[in-house]
């Protein structure tokens, strides 16, 4: 899966039901669709039927010999399909909240919206990313990632921007994807 | 391009690429990873990068990677709030055998660094004094009867001093003890001599640690034999002065 440069002969084969085409759709949208619902949808039911809604609200489309004037532009068409289900499947719990049933907090899947996000490889990584930055960068960073604490807050605690904040991500994103390189465990972050 | 009034539904809309979209070189320099997951985008650039990484593989690379750092980093974070860090002396409250050898090791290296650097230097530096020939200052007891307290001045400096009691008692022993008690009665010194060769006085050797400055009382007793129980033979009166 390293190509995501769709074409009009990509959406034909998804037209056309190729087994290979489409495997490579579910697969590249799968991960794309769990990144942009893990900050909006708690429940991983949730997430996993919105996805499932998508697949089959594009295919019907492609299939029903309806075309797409951009095919270069066909993941941003899904993301307009996707975010049009997760919309209303937003609004329909809300509205039709299960009867009989106790309400009870959703579970938090976000950590494991992809099965085995988390790792014991990859919280070491993240423990010498940590360790390489000064007291205070090391502080900002969990802070941020409590989600009681308030970003505003934080960068008014700390005495920085939110510019500050995103260049820290940056760089700890990129010395924890080169300590995972390093350490050859984990080629899906290459 | 047909305008939207003249569809019959979004996904035709949506079809013709009617959204404004974020480029890549747009979506590098802006932050946009980082900006989207610290959710600093407001909802129209959120939608508007969502749909740039829809169909940029990078783009959806670098989200990934930041948001399996994020999920990570939660991880880390959660796990050293559920089980913090213990301070060293929490560790050991926890864990008390585990200081058995730690203290027995410490201890060991403790009384070496000790030995090493205080007591055997000390000791010879004391040996060294101890062999080195000095003068010592020697002085003659008289018993109580013959007048005051005799008064024992040591200089400065000298290591030991030296007590000697003429035999003025009758008989002869084979050995002597000679005590020394303070104002309160207490025997701070008691040694048993050889009976010295006759004519020669009783001598004591003392050094000068031994006793601190102060009025003493000294006696010589005959040491216990067959025969022959112990008894005060003579008593003297003194004043030592450390000087």
């Amino acid at each position: 899966m390293d190509y995501a440069v769709f074409d009009a002969d990509y959406l034909a084969r998804l037209r056309h039901r190729d087994q290979e085409t489409e495997m490579h759709f579910t697969a590249y949208f799968s991960n794309a669709i769990g990144l942009k619902l893990r900050n909006r949808v708690r429940a991983r039911h949730l997430i996993d039927e919105i996805r499932q809604d998508t697949f089959a609200r594009v295919l019907k489309y492609l299939q029903s010999g309806r075309t797409i004037q951009y095919p270069e532009r066909f993941g941003a068409f899904v993301q307009a399909v996707c975010t049009n289900v997760m919309l209303e499947t937003m609004r329909r719990e809300s509205m039709h909240p299960q009867a009989g049933e106790e309400p009870s907090d959703p579970p938090d899947h976000r950590v494991s919206f992809d099965v085995d996000i988390v790792t014991e490889e990859r919280k070491q990584a993240v423990r010498e990313v940590l360790a390489d930055m000064t007291k205070k960068e090391s502080t900002l960073l969990r802070l941020v990632y409590l989600e009681e604490v308030d970003r505003a807050e934080i960068c008014k605690r700390f005495k920085v921007d939110h510019d500050y904040l995103r260049v820290l991500i940056h760089r700890a994103k990129a010395k924890f994807r080169e300590t995972v390189r390093k350490k050859d465990f984990d080629d899906r972050l290459q | 391009m047909t305008g939207y009034n003249e569809r019959t539904s979004w996904e035709e809309n949506l079809a013709d690429g009617g959204l404004w979209r974020m480029n890549h070189s747009e979506a590098v320099t802006s932050g946009a990873v980082e900006r989207y997951l610290l959710g600093q985008l407001s909802a129209a650039e959120s939608e508007e990068f969502e749909s740039h990484y829809f169909d940029c593989l990078e783009c959806t690379r670098e989200l990934r990677v930041a948001a399996i750092f994020e999920d990570n980093i939660r991880a880390v974070v959660l796990d050293e709030r559920r089980s913090p860090k213990p301070s060293i002396w929490g560790w050991l409250w926890q864990r008390p055998w585990s200081v058995v050898p730690a203290v027995a090791g410490s201890a060991f290296a403790a009384v070496s660094i000790y030995q090493g650097l205080v007591v055997i230097p000390g000791l010879r530096g004391e040996l060294h004094d101890a062999v080195t020939p000095q003068a010592v200052a020697s002085y003659a007891l008289a018993p109580i009867s013959h007048g005051d307290a005799r008064v024992l001045e040591v200089p400065k400096g000298g290591r030991f001093y030296s007590i000697y009691m003429d035999p003025t008692w009758t008989g002869s022993f084979a050995a002597y003890v000679f005590s020394m008690q303070d104002k309160a009665g207490s025997i701070k010194v008691s040694v048993h001599v050889p009976a010295p060769p006759p004519g020669k006085p009783l001598q004591i050797l003392m050094a000068r640690p031994v006793l601190p400055s102060g009025r003493y009382t000294a006696t010589i007793s005959n040491a216990a034999e067959a025969g022959k129980p112990e008894a005060e033979l003579a008593r003297y009166t003194l004043v030592l002065k450390l000087e």
